[in-house]
């Protein structure tokens, strides 16, 4: 009854356990390796343009080399050599003869049929006997045989024939498998016969050795140091700090601009090499610029703070970014190209300080920081014109459109707006646009997407009332409008309510519907920023938030819509003008009352496209709410509750008598008096499009 | 911690013995900060010794020294009188030694009632200065008045809005009044400015 | 017999065991604690502060000129309020910033190090009020209680006279814009009257509200006198 364990001594399953072994990591790396990012960078389309910046290869190149740092090279060479060692087992596989040992069978060794009975098979041995016995068979050198080897055969057989015969070996047969009782039984162990060698188990000690107790704790180290390096932003741990500490209530964006210079990626960029060149960027930037006092866009607070800086990493980065918003010519390539590597560090350290600014809670910094992000994208400025979002648009052009002595800018919409040959008269002429600049400008500029808001209520899922602490849904309607878009069709009023899924339907109240519209799949894409300086490809966001406005706090934080329900351009790159539902959802306040909310609607893109309204949410008590669905059931309400007083201004405003499954909405009216007037218009909101 | 809190950067300081005045007894090294802050603290030091407490630390901030407030009280009034009159700068100038009163006061004294003197004194003055037409210094001075009191100051924030108008500076005029309502939602006064502002924004686009 | 080489093996595995861990702990734990120490304070230096123990540790000898110049009391309490000033401001700050540097550890969006400073400033700025409540009581019995009441104020106070100046700061350059503007809308206002007068009368002028105009234009082209006629009747309709 001993037990053996039965080493791999013909190397038969070694290859088996190192294939599956090595393919359990090779196959998913692979995957990760060729797989095609899914972010939203690589599968959205983009605007069409043919404008190149004056230092295209510089920004061209600065995107080659996050292509390359994305291609994940080192993975593809595991992939690699995981293959070959897999290709190689299989290899082994194959070669090696498998060697099975044969189950023993005692019929098959009597060479006799199953369906003979006992009699026949006693007269089968009996004949065997006549040839097989070593009494009656002699060796034959011809064959190979010994008398040792028809020995054997011989009690083989007379084993065999016991076993089909003899009642208590058959018993054992039948239990055991094996006519002489229980056996000892075999474990292998896929393991060549090498590795526990007497001599070879040291070597072996210290390999587990090395593996357990270096290798291991590296790559766990590595992996929560590594972890522990960069924040959920995916910014230094450090610079978050340096961010945080930099926090103030009543940040601007030039504020703003001064606390990302704190980032200690800054230092990767410029390799420590801080002196050179500052004096030179310092020069340019604070030079007199064509349209602002310095020619970097900065304020005199900024540059007091510039100025106060030690020299340093971080005295270069800020005048670095200051030079790229002013798009500001250093005339020295190195430069140049430090300056458009800025950028994009300064966007990524702008989102983790969005997240510093959301657990403040105020409103202001959290605006600065969207504003910073266009800016930043669209390299211009802050309080600069959004028309410099427009190819070949310098501060000269900008002025000669705006005019010497307006205070305020246009928007790209506004510039749009003013007719066709006014506009063109403003813009063409010697030292502003030529014709064919022009032309392209107007054409970039009528593909911007311009989100307008239609409508934007309040509403609770299958309720008719926001009663306190509901789930309530912030639903806004909004349509892409480009800038410059004539014929602009009226808005379908159906498409701007919200209905509901129908009673019953309890996998669409639950958003399991099939087709549900927010399903990641058939959700479509907007086209990438048209943002020639900023050197990374990026998809336009959408954020979206409630504000109380007399506190300056957060009222609701902000939820990002990065695609649509409904496609914004047909195949011919012409609007559609869909109407999109953007949807939050958040928890109605304890206790009843209006509540009136400033939405903002910030696309962290494009300059100048903010939608900034109005709304009210109407909470009414719970018991109340139910008492008038139910007086309601019955006929119009009275005239003397404070929801049929509403419902009754709301006819009034909109002669209309069809039932609302809404009643808390305040929708906006586009003070500029564009065509859709035909909204339900609570007379106290307003859109202010900045 | 306990010995940190002993610890502390000697800095090269100077007294001088006549005027007991606070200087940096080395002119190489001294930082802009260091200058500012001694300033700042020269000038309190002054504001101290004027002091009559028996033990020459400041009051309280309440109850307030009367006779400040009195005289600032007397400023409004006259300055109020010359502008019934239609004497716009006369009534300028005492709302500005008013305010320059207003902002005088003692440090410790409480700024709630510094920001409510001065924002009515403020929102006096740009409307003197409304009346003169000087719609510029008028908007300055009723932002400054909003600034130091925002809410219940619906006459400050239409003032602003008014010589924004007035400068037809319409954009900012729409944005500013859209704030005001915010704060003092249903105002009639604001209310009618903002339809006034956007007949006109209306009006210039059609042309 | 014992056999002591059997019984050493254990002990020794033991005590190796045994040593290398508590090595362990105390390298890691002498490392923690000098790193702590070398985080970067949260605030920069107290200047205030600096300036108030300098004052008071001024040795009269070293102010030369000989004579009794020791430093006044007076300028000492002036520069404790300054120093309770910028506490104030940095209390302030903790305050606000503590709730929000917790949220963000918990979401990971802020490394640990962080909090350790945080963690130490704010116990720095518990010490530093204590020190100043006990020094102001040292000048004046009770004027611990009031001193930050004091202090709070005059940073309320110094904050909106800042706000004051800088908007007042503008008043210049707005002047300026409006002058250049009016002097612009003059000189277009004067070319139009030129233009107005050199033009034929036939041509209606334009007049205040634009509906006003839309009416008196649909009505038919009749004479610049009935124009006025009918201007004069809806004025005195509309009073």
């Amino acid at each position: 009854m001993s037990q053996d364990y039965n080493y791999d001594e013909q190397g038969q399953f070694f290859p088996y356990f190192v294939l599956t072994i090595v393919g359990l990591i090779t196959l998913p790396t692979t995957y990760s390796a060729f797989r095609k990012g899914q972010d939203l960078e690589n599968t959205a389309p983009r605007i069409k343009s043919d404008f190149k910046p004056e230092h295209a290869d510089l920004i061209e190149g600065q995107r080659k080399k996050q292509r390359r740092r994305e291609r994940k090279l080192k993975r593809m060479v595991v992939a690699a050599a995981g293959w070959a060692l897999m290709a190689g087992m299989v290899y082994l596989i194959i070669v090696t003869a498998r060697t099975v040992p044969k189950i023993w069978d005692p019929y098959d060794v009597l060479g006799a049929s199953r369906s003979w009975d006992e009699k026949k098979i006693k007269s089968h041995y009996r004949k065997l006997s006549l040839t097989h016995h070593p009494d009656k068979r002699q060796p034959d050198p011809a064959k190979n045989e010994t008398a040792d080897l028809i020995n054997d055969e011989w009690v083989e057989m007379t084993k065999a024939f016991k076993t089909l015969t003899d009642e208590e070996v058959r018993n054992n047969y039948i239990q055991y498998g094996h006519p002489d009782g229980k056996q000892s039984f075999s474990i292998g162990i896929a393991l060549p016969k090498f590795i526990i060698t007497e001599g070879n188990g040291k070597y072996v000690l210290m390999l587990y050795g090395a593996l357990l107790g270096v290798i291991l704790p590296y790559f766990v180290g590595k992996w929560w140091y590594g972890s522990q390096k960069v924040t959920k932003e995916k910014v230094l741990v450090a610079s978050a700090g340096n961010l945080f500490r930099e926090y103030e209530s009543e940040m601007t964006e030039g504020d703003l601009i001064y606390a990302l210079s704190s980032g200690e990626e800054f230092k990767q960029i410029l390799h420590g090499k801080s002196d050179a060149g500052l004096a030179r960027i310092e020069q340019r930037i604070l030079a007199e610029g064509e349209a602002s006092p310095l020619a970097g866009g900065l304020g005199v607070k900024d540059r007091a703070k510039l100025q106060e800086l030690d020299e340093g990493v971080r005295r270069k980065a800020l005048g670095l970014l200051w030079a790229y918003l002013g798009r500001v010519e250093l005339d020295d390539q190195a430069l140049n190209d430090e300056k458009y590597e800025a950028a994009p560090t300064a966007l990524a350290l702008t989102d983790a300080f969005t997240s510093m600014s959301l657990a403040y809670g105020n409103t202001k910094p959290l605006l600065a920081a969207y504003h910073t992000s266009q800016n930043l994208i669209q390299a211009v400025p802050p309080r600069a014109s959004p028309l410099l979002q427009l190819p070949r648009f310098t501060p000269a052009v900008v002025r000669a459109v705006e005019g010497e002595t307006a205070r305020t800018h246009l928007t790209v919409q506004d510039f749009m707006r003013i007719p066709a040959d006014q506009r063109k008269k403003r813009t063409v002429g010697p030292g502003l646009l030529t014709e064919k600049e022009y032309n392209a400008a107007v054409q970039i500029a009528s593909q911007l997407p311009a989100l307008k808001v239609e409508k934007a209520f309040f509403k609770v899922v299958g309720e008719r009332f926001v009663t306190p602490s509901s789930l309530v849904q912030f639903v806004v309607k909004a349509r892409i409008i480009p800038p410059g878009s004539t014929n602009t069709p009226a808005v379908n009023e159906k498409d701007l309510e919200d209905v509901d899924a129908k009673e019953g339907d309890l996998d669409a109240l639950h958003g399991r519907k099939k087709n549900d519209p927010e399903d990641a799949e058939n959700r479509i894409q907007p086209p990438l920023a048209h943002a020639p300086f900023f050197a990374r490809d990026h998809s336009p966001r959408w954020h979206v938030f409630l504000a109380d406005s007399k506190q300056g706090k957060i009222a609701v934080p902000p939820f990002t819509f990065s695609t649509f329900d409904k496609p914004l351009f047909d195949e011919e790159g012409n609007p559609t003008f869909n109407v999109q539902t953007l949807k939050m959802q958040f928890g109605a306040p304890p206790h009843a009352g209006r509540y009136t909310f400033v939405m903002h609607l910030i696309c962290d893109s494009y300059i100048g496209m903010d939608t900034k309204m109005e709304v009210t949410l109407v909470v009414e008590e719970a018991s109340k709410a139910e008492e008038m669905e139910e007086d309601e059931e019955i006929s119009e309400p009275e005239e003397d509750t404070l929801m049929g007083q509403m419902n009754a201004l709301k006819k009034d405003a909109t002669a209309k008598k069809r039932p609302r499954r809404v009643e808390d909405e305040s929708s906006g009216s586009d003070t500029e008096g564009d065509e859709e007037t035909e909204s339900e218009t609570d007379t106290d909101t307003d859109t202010d499009e900045e | 911690m306990a010995a940190e809190a002993e610890t502390f950067t000697l800095l090269p300081l100077h007294l001088d013995p006549s005027t007991k005045a606070v200087s940096s007894s080395s002119s190489t090294t001294t930082s802009a900060a260091l200058t500012t802050e001694l300033t700042a603290l020269n000038l309190l030091h002054r504001s101290l010794l004027s002091l009559d407490t028996p033990n020459g630390v400041p009051p309280p901030p309440v109850p307030v020294n009367p006779k400040r407030s009195a005289q600032i009280g007397k400023l409004r009034e006259t300055g109020n009188t010359s502008f019934r009159k239609g004497a716009h700068a006369d009534a300028i100038r005492m709302y500005s030694l008013g305010i320059d009163m207003a902002l005088g006061r003692p440090g410790w004294e409480p700024s709630g009632l510094v920001r409510e003197e001065v924002s009515g004194l403020y929102a006096n003055r740009a409307q003197a200065h409304m009346a003169l037409q000087q719609w510029a210094e008028g908007a300055v001075d009723a932002e400054c008045s909003v600034e130091m009191k925002r809410v219940g100051n619906a006459k400050g924030w239409w003032r602003r809005g008014r010589c924004l108008f007035e400068m037809g500076r319409l954009e900012e005029a729409r944005e500013w009044v859209g704030q005001a309502l915010e704060f003092e939602a249903g105002e009639q006064d604001l209310v009618g400015l903002m339809r006034e502002v956007e007949a006109a924004l209306e009006r210039r686009a059609r042309q | 017999m014992v056999n002591w080489l059997s019984l050493v093996v254990p002990f020794a595995y033991l005590t190796i065991l045994l040593g290398s861990l508590y090595t362990f702990s105390h390298l890691y734990r002498a490392r923690k604690l000098s790193k702590a120490a070398s985080l970067e304070p949260w605030f920069p230096p107290h200047l205030q502060r600096n300036i108030y123990l300098t004052l008071l540790h001024l040795d009269p000898s070293e102010s030369g000129e000989g004579g009794p110049s020791k430093v006044p009391d007076s300028v000492l309490k002036a520069a404790l309020l300054r120093r309770a000033t910028e506490d104030i401001h940095r209390v302030l700050q903790v305050q606000n910033a503590k709730p929000a540097l917790q949220s963000l550890l918990q979401r990971g969006s802020v490394g640990d190090d962080l909090w350790q400073r945080f963690l130490r400033a704010e116990k720095e700025i518990q010490e530093e009020i204590k020190d100043v409540v006990a020094e102001a009581n040292a000048f004046a019995p009770g004027w611990g209680q009031l001193i930050f009441q004091t202090a709070n104020e005059m940073a309320q106070n110094a904050l909106l006279r800042k706000r004051v100046e800088e908007i007042q700061a503008q008043v210049t350059a707005e002047k300026e814009w409006w002058e250049k503007k009016k002097a612009g809308i003059q000189a277009d206002f004067m070319k139009e009257l030129d233009e107005d007068s050199k033009a034929t009368q036939a041509v209606p002028t334009t007049g205040r509200g634009s509906d006003d105009d839309a009416v008196l234009v649909e009505g038919g082209g009749p004479t610049a006198a009935q124009q006025q006629g009918s201007m004069k009747k809806r004025k005195k309709g509309k009073n």
